[in-house]
C-alpha cells in the first residue's frame, strides 16, 4: 500500500472530484503535457497553489518573480502586475478554501488583496501583521505582528479573516512559540508565561513555570524552564496532576542544532507515540537518551545517528559501525534493520509508513522495507530524488532531468517529459519546470493532468518537447 | 486660541487635536501645539516634510511603526498605514518636493491615499525602490529583480511611468553627479549617460569599481585577479593619471581593524585628494592630489572616518587614542581621546560629525580639537538624543525631560516632562513625543521653527 502522504494527491483529488469536481474543466483532463506559463527559469524553482476559485502561480525568470493566477490547473493565466512573490494567503484550515485574492508575498510576509484579472496592482492590506506563519484553526486564523521593527509580541485570532472587526487579541507579548490540542491553544510570552487560551471561550489560564520552550501531548508537558539562555533544566509535567519530573539539562551548545538532518526536530522532543521523550544531542559524542512518562530513563542507543521516527514508535538509527537498528524506546533489543545502508553515503529522505520504511539505495532502487522484521521489497528502479505515488501500482518521479511514471509490478518505465528541473504534485496532476537551455524552445511551467499517469500514456513519439 | 504653555494645549487632546482649519493658525503658532493624542504608547519619532504636508513615522515601546500624515507643520494628521514605515519616496532634489502620496515599502513603490488607513496599492510594479536616485532630469529607478545587476530607468514623469527610459539593462553599479549617470554594466564597462540627451559613452572596459566626484573618476581596472591599476580621470578634460596599483596582498581583505571604511581606493571630502588606506597595518597610507602627486599620509592605527574638510579621523591600536591626519601631514596629530574602536557588541560613544569630533561619555558631551589640545567639556549630563540649536545652545532628552543646556553657562532649561523622542527638521521646526498615557499631555507636539520653548 502506497504512503498515506505520498498517495496524498490522489486522495485528495478523488475527495474533491467527489465535492465539486464530477465534471472537470477539460483542460484539466488532458493526457498531453500543456505549457501554462512561458519563461527561461533562472532558478530551478516554482510554485503553484490552487484553489476552489483557481490557481497561483509565482515563478523565477533572471528579471525577478512573476505572479501569474489561472482557472483550474493553471488555464489561462494572467499576469499579475506586482513584481511580488506571491502564494495564497493560507488561513482556513483547507487551503482549497482559501480566498484567492488574498495573497501572501513570501518576500515581506505581508498580506496583499490581488486582482485576479490583472487589472489593478495588489493592495497592501494588514500591512502590521504577518503571513508567512500564519496558524488555521476551527475557529479561525491565528495572526502575528509583523517582524519589521520587532512587532513579534503580538498575536490575533481572526473568526473571519481579513474582518479586523471581530479579531480577538491572544497575547501581547507572545513569544513565538505556540502548539493547538483542539480548543486549547499553548503558548509562550517573553516574560516566561506558558499561557493556555480556550479558543472557544476565550478564558486563559497560565501553566506554572517560567517556560523557555515547550511541546505538548493530550497527557503531558514536555518544557524547558526559563533561567538561562545557555544552560536551562528540562522538565516533564503530567498534565492531569500537574506533577513534574526533572529530565536532564538544555545545553544550547549542544542542542541547538539537529544530530542529523533527516530527524530536524528539537534536541529534546516527544517521540511519535508521545509515550517517550528523547533527546538527541547535536555532537555525536554526547549519548542520546530516552525517557518514559514518569521521567525514568528507558534503555535506547546512546551511541549513533537516528534516521527517521516511525509512527509506531520505531527509530531507525545508524550505529557506530555503520549498521543500522530498529530501535525502541524503552526496549534493549535492537535488531538490525534488513537492508545495509551506507551511513556515508547520500540517500534521500526515508520515508515513514508506520511498520515500515520506503528509500532509494544505490543507483536509484527503491524498498520498501518492514520494521517489525521481514523481507525488504524492491519496489523500483531508477527512482529520483522526488517521487509520489498514483496509486498502488504506479509511481511518479522525476529521475534526473526525466519525469517518468513507473508501473511498480512490472517495472516498466513511462517518459513523460524530458528537461524537467523540478515539479510540484498537486490533485489535478503535476506540473513542472521545463529548461532546454536553448534559447527558450517550450522553457517554462507545464501541467500535465494526473488522467494521464494511469495508464501511463505513450506521450512523447513525434511531440516537440518531449526531449 | 492655542495656548503657548503645553499644559493648556493639552486639554485640547482627544484624538487628533487640531482640525485642518487651524493650520495656519498651528504654523504661526508661538508654542507648543498639541498634535496628536493616541490612544497608544509611542517611543520614536521620524518627521519629513513633503509638498506641503508632513509625515511622521511613529514606533511603538515594542517595535512596530505606524506613519501618519498631517498637513503643514502637521496640522491634523490622520493614520496613513498601520504597521509599516510609508516616508515618501525620494524622488526629488529636495526632500520637501517629494509627493507624500508616493511611498516605499519592502522595496517596492506604493500610491497612498493618506486618508483613513486605506491600503496602500503597487504602483510601478516593475521597478524597485531600494536605490531611488533623484537627478536634475527625474528620479533614476531600478526595475527588475535581477541576481547581481538591475535595469536602470530615467522616469522625468515619477511615480507615472510615462516617458520613462531604459538606460541600461544590466548594471551592477550606478553614481550620479548632476546629469551626468556612471554605471558599470554586466561586462564590466564603465559608462557615463548624459541624462538630458540620452547619450551614453563607453568609458573604460574591464572595469573592477570606480567613484565620482564632481570633477574626476577614480577606478580600478582589472588586468587580472592579481594586478589591477587604480587610475584617475578628470572628467573636463579627458586626461588620466595612473595613481598605483590595487595588491591583494596589501589591500585585499579589507574589512578587517580599519575601522568603518570599508575600501582601501576612495576620495576625501569634499574630492581634494585620493586617499589609500592599505589594510596591512605595517604599511603606511597615501594620499595623491588630483594631478597624481604623491603625498605622506602617515597611519598609527585604524582610520574610522573622514571629515568635510579632508582630515581622516582614526584609533591607534593598544591604548585606543584617537588621531587625525590631513594629506601631506608629516605625521597624524594625537587627539585628547581615548575610546574604543566602534563594533557590533560594543558601539563606541563617539560622533565624527562633519567638522570635528564630539565625544559622549558617561552623559557628558566633549569636543575633541583636531589640533590636539585639550579635549573641551560642552554640555554635562546630556541624553544620547542631542542637537545644536545655534552655536551655544544643546537641545536633549535627558531622563525624560526635554532640556536645552546652555553650553557656555551650563544652564539647564526644562521644557517638557516625560518626552520619549524628538524629530527636528532642517528649517528648525521641532516635534516632540510625550509618552505618558493618560495624561492630557500624551502624545506629539509640534513647535514652530521660530517659536521660543517655554520653560516648565
Amino acid at each position: 500500500m502506497p504512503s498515506p502522504r505520498v498517495a496524498l494527491p490522489l486522495a485528495l483529488a478523488g475527495t474533491l472530484c467527489a465535492a465539486a469536481c464530477a465534471e472537470p474543466p477539460p483542460f484539466c483532463t488532458r493526457t498531453r503535457p500543456v505549457q501554462v506559463v512561458a519563461f527561461t527559469p533562472y532558478y530551478a524553482d516554482f510554485s503553484v497553489a490552487p484553489t476552489a476559485a483557481g490557481t497561483l502561480l509565482t515563478v523565477y525568470p533572471r528579471d525577478g518573480a512573476e505572479g501569474y493566477f489561472g482557472r483550474a490547473c493553471g488555464e489561462d493565466p494572467l499576469r499579475l502586475p506586482s513584481g511580488l512573490r506571491l502564494a495564497p494567503a493560507r488561513v482556513e484550515l483547507d487551503p482549497r478554501d482559501d480566498d484567492p485574492t488574498l495573497a501572501c508575498d513570501l518576500a515581506s510576509s505581508r498580506f496583499y488583496r490581488i486582482d485576479p484579472t490583472g487589472e489593478t496592482t495588489p493592495q497592501l492590506v494588514l500591512p502590521h501583521l504577518q503571513c508567512h506563519d500564519a496558524v488555521p484553526t476551527p475557529r479561525g486564523v491565528l495572526v502575528r505582528g509583523h517582524r519589521s521593527g520587532g512587532a513579534v509580541g503580538l498575536l490575533l485570532l481572526f473568526p473571519d479573516f481579513p474582518d479586523e472587526s471581530t479579531a480577538r487579541t491572544v497575547s501581547r507579548d507572545f513569544a513565538g512559540r505556540l502548539e493547538r490540542r483542539d480548543d486549547d491553544l499553548y503558548y509562550t510570552e517573553r516574560s516566561g508565561a506558558l499561557q493556555v487560551r480556550d479558543l472557544a471561550t476565550g478564558a486563559r489560564r497560565r501553566l506554572p513555570g517560567r517556560v523557555a520552550d515547550f511541546a505538548v501531548t493530550a497527557t503531558h508537558l514536555l518544557w524547558r524552564e526559563q533561567v538561562d539562555a545557555d544552560v536551562a533544566p528540562m522538565r516533564l509535567r503530567d498534565l492531569a496532576t500537574g506533577a513534574d519530573r526533572y529530565l536532564g539539562l538544555h545545553h544550547v551548545d549542544a542542542d541547538a542544532s539537529p544530530r542529523h538532518w533527516q530527524v530536524p526536530a528539537p534536541a529534546w522532543h516527544f517521540d511519535p507515540t508521545g509515550e517517550f521523550v528523547l533527546h538527541y544531542p547535536g555532537p555525536l559524542d554526547q549519548p542520546m537518551t530516552a525517557y518514559d512518562l514518569s521521567g525514568a530513563q528507558v534503555p535506547f542507543p546512546a551511541w549513533g545517528l537516528p534516521l527517521v521516527e516511525d509512527p509506531d514508535g520505531a527509530v531507525l538509527v545508524t550505529l557506530d559501525g555503520g549498521a543500522v537498528v530498529v530501535a525502541r524506546p524503552g526496549r534493549a533489543d535492537a535488531p538490525p534493520l534488513a537492508v545495509a545502508l551506507d551511513p556515508n553515503a547520500f540517500f534521500s529522505p526515508i520515508t515513514a509508513l508506520g511498520g515500515a520504511v520506503e528509500l532509494v539505495l544505490g543507483e536509484g532502487d527503491l524498498y520498501r522495507v518492514p520494521l517489525a522484521g521481514g523481507a525488504p521489497k524492491l519496489l523500483a528502479r531508477g527512482v529520483g530524488s522526488q517521487r509520489f505515488w498514483v496509486d498502488e501500482r504506479h509511481l511518479v518521479t522525476l529521475d534526473g532531468d526525466e519525469l517518468a511514471t513507473i508501473h511498480t509490478p512490472t517495472g516498466s518505465r513511462t517518459q513523460l517529459a524530458r528537461r524537467v528541473m523540478a515539479m510540484r504534485p498537486t490533485p489535478d496532476g503535476v506540473y513542472y519546470l521545463r529548461y532546454s537551455g536553448e534559447a527558450g524552445r517550450g522553457d517554462g511551467v507545464w501541467f500535465l493532468s494526473a488522467t494521464a499517469f494511469i495508464p501511463p500514456p505513450i506521450l512523447c513519439h513525434g511531440e516537440e518537447f518531449c526531449d | 486660541m492655542l495656548a503657548a504653555r503645553p499644559t493648556l494645549l493639552a486639554l485640547l487632546g482627544i484624538i487628533t487635536a487640531c482640525e485642518p482649519d487651524d493650520r495656519a493658525a498651528i504654523c504661526a503658532s508661538a508654542g507648543p501645539v498639541h498634535l496628536l493624542a493616541p490612544a497608544d504608547s509611542y517611543v520614536d519619532v521620524l518627521a519629513r516634510p513633503a509638498a506641503g504636508r508632513t509625515v511622521f513615522v511613529l514606533e511603538h515601546a515594542d517595535g512596530p511603526v505606524d506613519t501618519w500624515s498631517g498637513l503643514d507643520c502637521g496640522a491634523a494628521p490622520t493614520l496613513a498605514v498601520r504597521g509599516a514605515r510609508a516616508l515618501p519616496a525620494a524622488a526629488q532634489l529636495d526632500e520637501r518636493d517629494d509627493d507624500p502620496h508616493t511611498t516605499c515599502i519592502d522595496g517596492h513603490f506604493f500610491h497612498l491615499t493618506l486618508r483613513d488607513a486605506q491600503p496602500p496599492t503597487i504602483v510601478l510594479p516593475d521597478h524597485t525602490c531600494g536605490r531611488l536616485t533623484p537627478t536634475p532630469s527625474g528620479p533614476v529607478v531600478v526595475g527588475g529583480d535581477v541576481i547581481g545587476a538591475d535595469q536602470l530607468w530615467l522616469l522625468p514623469q515619477f511615480p507615472a511611468p510615462d516617458g520613462g527610459v531604459q538606460i541600461a539593462a544590466r548594471a551592477n553599479r550606478f553614481e550620479v553627479q548632476g546629469e551626468m549617470l556612471y554605471y558599470l554594466d554586466d561586462d564590466r564597462g564603465l559608462h557615463a549617460h548624459d541624462l538630458a540627451s540620452g547619450n551614453d559613452t563607453l568609458l573604460r572596459a574591464s572595469v573592477d569599481m570606480f567613484q565620482t566626484t564632481a570633477t574626476h573618476l577614480l577606478w580600478q581596472e582589472r588586468v587580472d585577479g592579481d594586478v589591477r591599476p587604480i587610475r584617475l580621470i578628470d572628467l573636463a578634460s579627458g586626461a588620466e593619471i595612473d595613481l598605483g596599483v590595487f595588491d591583494p596582498e596589501v589591500d585585499g581583505s579589507f574589512i578587517d581593524g580599519r575601522g568603518g571604511l570599508t575600501t582601501p581606493w576612495l576620495f576625501t571630502i569634499p574630492g581634494a585628494h585620493v586617499l589609500h588606506f592599505p589594510r596591512a597595518w605595517a604599511v603606511d597610507g597615501e594620499a595623491f592630489d588630483l594631478d597624481g602627486r604623491r603625498l605622506a599620509l602617515p597611519l598609527p592605527g585604524s582610520p574610522l572616518d573622514l571629515l568635510d574638510g579632508g582630515a581622516v579621523v582614526g584609533v591607534r591600536p593598544g591604548d585606543d587614542r584617537l588621531f587625525a591626519v590631513r594629506p601631506g601631514d608629516a605625521e597624524a596629530t594625537l587627539l585628547d581621546a581615548v575610546v574604543a574602536p566602534p563594533s557590533n557588541d560594543d558601539p563606541a560613544p563617539l560622533r565624527i560629525d562633519a567638522d570635528g569630533v564630539n565625544l559622549y561619555l558617561d552623559g557628558d558631551l566633549l569636543d575633541v580639537p583636531l589640533d590636539g589640545g585639550p579635549a573641551r567639556l560642552l554640555a554635562a549630563q546630556v541624553g544620547e538624543k542631542r542637537v545644536w540649536l545655534d552655536d551655544r545652545r544643546l537641545l536633549t532628552i535627558f531622563e525624560g525631560t526635554l532640556l536645552t543646556v546652555d553650553g557656555a553657562t551650563g544652564r539647564r532649561t526644562a521644557h517638557a516632562g516625560h518626552v520619549a523622542d524628538f524629530a527636528r527638521l532642517d528649517d528648525g521646526a521641532l516635534y516632540y513625543l510625550v509618552d505618558q498615557p493618560g495624561d492630557p499631555a500624551h502624545g506629539l507636539w509640534y513647535v514652530p521653527a521660530d517659536a521660543p520653548l517655554p520653560a516648565l
